[in-house]
């Protein structure tokens, strides 16, 4: 297992920063951190270099480092007249989002987050390095409103994943997360996932558990991330080899951004890739229209994992290569005093 | 009058790329020890936060004098001499330091203040003309938080868009309890046409500009502003995005342009605007941050009620604005068109 340091802000740590709104917006937010924001990023700047962002030890600055960000944002504090954890939850909120994450924070719950998931969203593109890369995928949310938790299943099957395609050869990964959601004050709800991903990629044959904590808060409609996920582990596996910037989404439509990492002695650099979902129905998941998430996903396990399975691929029987999913993924035009409303 | 937004720093930042094409800067730093650097080809989102967190200290402690201002249409200013040198020996110095050109620095620390993290990411290429086309039809305001509230406000966009000239015309109507300032007793309408025009700056932006005319019962809108406003569109992910500021020309002196509009953007089926409020000066109250996310309804060409073009409706409102404004929505009745009728699932929906 591969542990690494790393550097997150952490989300249980700064608690419900952003509960005195009153007073602030935008520009005067941007004036209490200006002065300080770029310097903590200097100090941070490791942070966004890590290869595989999977490890299970906090990131520590060092004590110097550490000593200077905390002068840092003490000097804010006291000539902005704003607390330290607000200009803690200003600088992470716009070093996200940019300008916009130091619009006022909206009131969310945990329980219409929860809700948002629930039902089937269809991968409408995705691109690698700038590039519309060929990939079919979906997530699929049975949600539970009421007691905060839900399950979530991700297939998707690609031509390119972080890295340079190359071969004949296709990606395709499958995952089965639990989801668990809990209020942290009226402007911030915790989110932690429990899941198992399978893939024909390195690391990921015999599944690949991982448990993420990220945090999400509401400067427009939806919510969004704020920060970065804290990841457990990746199984030494490179496809890890990303750094997730950005989830969120308007109504019906669910994203990632994910930057690419520089390329280290042993590993080559990595693609920056958007994923881009549209929700389908909000009704809740049957694949197929008729089996459970978690039937589906533990009889296609088995094809990976299971004892005696030939290989990874087990599954899938017919030439899954990439002309098979270029042209599962051509766009066939309907006319529009057709069936679509 | 004064003329020309003092967006300044957005502009000098902003600029760079598109000033070239576009006329509209600005100074370029530029650098001996820059050219002599071998400019790297390939970035990632990580690489070019590397390339820039040198230089960003020195930018954001130049742009904080920016972002006093109050309303954001005032005269041209410059960073003094000593500012204009410091900022360039810090964009040369990363520019050095990462091996990218003192434009790429440029550019990535304006998409990065105005996008964050996901500003970094590759660009996407973009055209005039799907910038163009995904304007078109009718947009239904779906919700306006001001100050992190909801905000009682009706509002729709209609844009009648040629995506074959990058050409259009645009009608937005709003009705709200809450612009920007604390709410009266009156609500607040507005009514605009705007012309556009797209043009391709390259494969990965578009340049666009609007004139316009907005009527309103407020101060300064009164008998109709003409506004003119210049605005970069990029793409970081499945769709476009604005950078940096908009330049916007004039505001007949009312204060109800105490906003900077920090974000335009949108995923499928949606535009939203996010507009920072301003910080309080001597003569004028603070104003609030604004959030309006839009909805895609129809993707026809608008006709408003079904059967009158966009133009003919704003000449007809205009022709009579007094008369129209005296008669729009009190604010109980705005909040009686504002509040969700609840529909069954099996319905028609």
């Amino acid at each position: 297992m591969v542990t690494k340091k790393k550097g997150r802000t952490g989300t249980t740590a700064r608690r419900a920063a952003t509960a005195d709104e009153n007073g602030w917006n935008g520009a005067t937010r941007f004036q209490a951190i200006s002065g300080v924001f770029g310097r903590m990023l200097q100090l941070q700047e490791a942070v966004a270099m890590e290869y595989a962002p999977a490890g299970t030890e906090i990131f520590e600055l060092s004590a110097t480092a550490n000593r200077e960000m905390q002068e840092l944002v003490a000097s804010a504090s006291k000539s902005s007249g704003a607390s330290e954890e607000q200009i803690l939850s200003w600088v992470e909120a716009f070093n996200s989002m940019g300008k916009p994450g130091l619009m006022t924070s909206i009131p969310l719950t945990a329980e219409e987050c929860c809700a948002n998931l629930n039902g089937t969203f269809e991968q409408i593109s995705r691109f690698s390095g700038g590039v519309e890369t060929a990939t079919r995928g979906r997530i699929y949310g049975d949600m539970n409103p009421d007691k905060l938790t839900g399950h979530q299943m991700i297939t998707m099957w690609t031509e390119e994943n972080m890295f340079k395609a190359t071969g004949r050869g296709t990606i395709f990964f499958i995952m089965l997360a639990e989801l668990k959601f809990r209020q942290n004050g009226p402007y911030e709800v915790i989110v932690n996932s429990e899941a198992t991903t399978y893939g024909n990629a390195p690391g990921y044959e015999k599944g690949l558990k991982t448990r993420d904590e990220f945090l999400l808060v509401r400067k427009g409609h939806n919510e969004t991330m704020a920060g970065v996920p804290r990841r457990s582990e990746s199984n030494g596996s490179d496809t890890a080899a990303r750094f997730l910037v950005e989830v969120g989404g308007d109504p019906g439509i669910i994203k990632y951004k994910m930057w690419g990492v520089p390329a280290t002695d042993k590993h080559p650099a990595t693609l920056d890739t958007v994923d881009t979902y549209q929700i389908m129905s909000s009704r809740r998941p049957l694949i197929g229209g008729w089996e459970t998430l978690t039937d589906y996903f533990n009889r296609v396990a088995q094809g990976f994992g299971a004892r005696g399975a030939k290989s990874s691929t087990a599954l899938f029987e017919g030439p899954y290569n990439r002309q098979a999913l270029r042209r599962a993924c051509e766009h066939v035009p309907v006319p529009r005093n057709s069936r679509q409303g | 009058m004064k003329k020309t937004s003092r967006r300044t720093f957005g502009k000098q930042i902003t600029g760079a790329l598109a000033a070239l094409p576009v006329g509209r800067i600005l100074s370029a730093p530029t650098d001996a020890t820059a050219q002599t650097v071998e400019v790297k080809g390939q970035w990632n989102g990580a690489e070019r936060f590397q390339a820039i967190a040198p230089a960003l200290g020195t930018v954001m402690n130049l742009l904080v004098e920016e972002e006093g201002e109050y309303a954001p249409v005032m005269e041209a200013a410059a960073l003094s001499a000593e500012s204009r040198k410091e900022l360039d020996a810090a964009i040369s110095f990363a520019a050095a330091k990462s091996g990218a050109t003192t434009d790429q620095i440029i550019t990535w620390i304006d998409a990065f203040t105005s996008l964050g993290k996901p500003g970094l990411m590759a660009d996407i290429p973009i055209s005039a003309s799907e910038c163009a086309a995904n304007l078109h039809g009718s947009w239904e305001l779906t919700s306006r938080f001001s100050g992190g509230n909801l905000t009682n406000a009706r509002s729709e966009m209609h844009c009648d868009m040629d995506p074959a000239t990058g050409r259009g015309k645009q009608l937005l109507t709003m009705v709200t309890e809450m612009n920007h300032f604390e709410p009266t007793e009156k609500a607040t309408v507005i009514i605009s046409l705007c012309e556009f025009q797209f043009t391709q700056n390259g494969p990965f932006e578009v340049i666009g500009t609007s004139v316009g005319v907005i009527y309103g019962n407020v101060f300064g809108y009164e008998n109709g502003l003409k506004t003119t406003d210049s605005f970069r569109l990029v793409r970081r992910g499945q769709n476009e995005t604005m950078v940096g500021y908009p330049v916007r020309t004039e505001s007949n002196g009312s204060d109800t342009a105490a906003r900077t509009l920090v974000e335009v953007s949108g995923d499928p089926g949606t535009i939203k605007f996010k507009m920072w409020g301003s910080a309080a000066t001597g003569d004028h109250p603070r104003t609030v941050d604004t959030v309006d996310t839009y909805r895609n309804t129809s993707n026809l060409t608008p006709l408003i009620g079904g059967l009158e073009t966009i133009t003919d409706y704003f000449e007809r409102v205009k022709g009579n604005f007094q008369g129209f404004s005296a008669k729009a929505a009190s604010v109980d009745q705005l909040r009686k068109a504002c509040e969700v009728v609840n529909i069954p699932r099996l319905s028609r929906l």
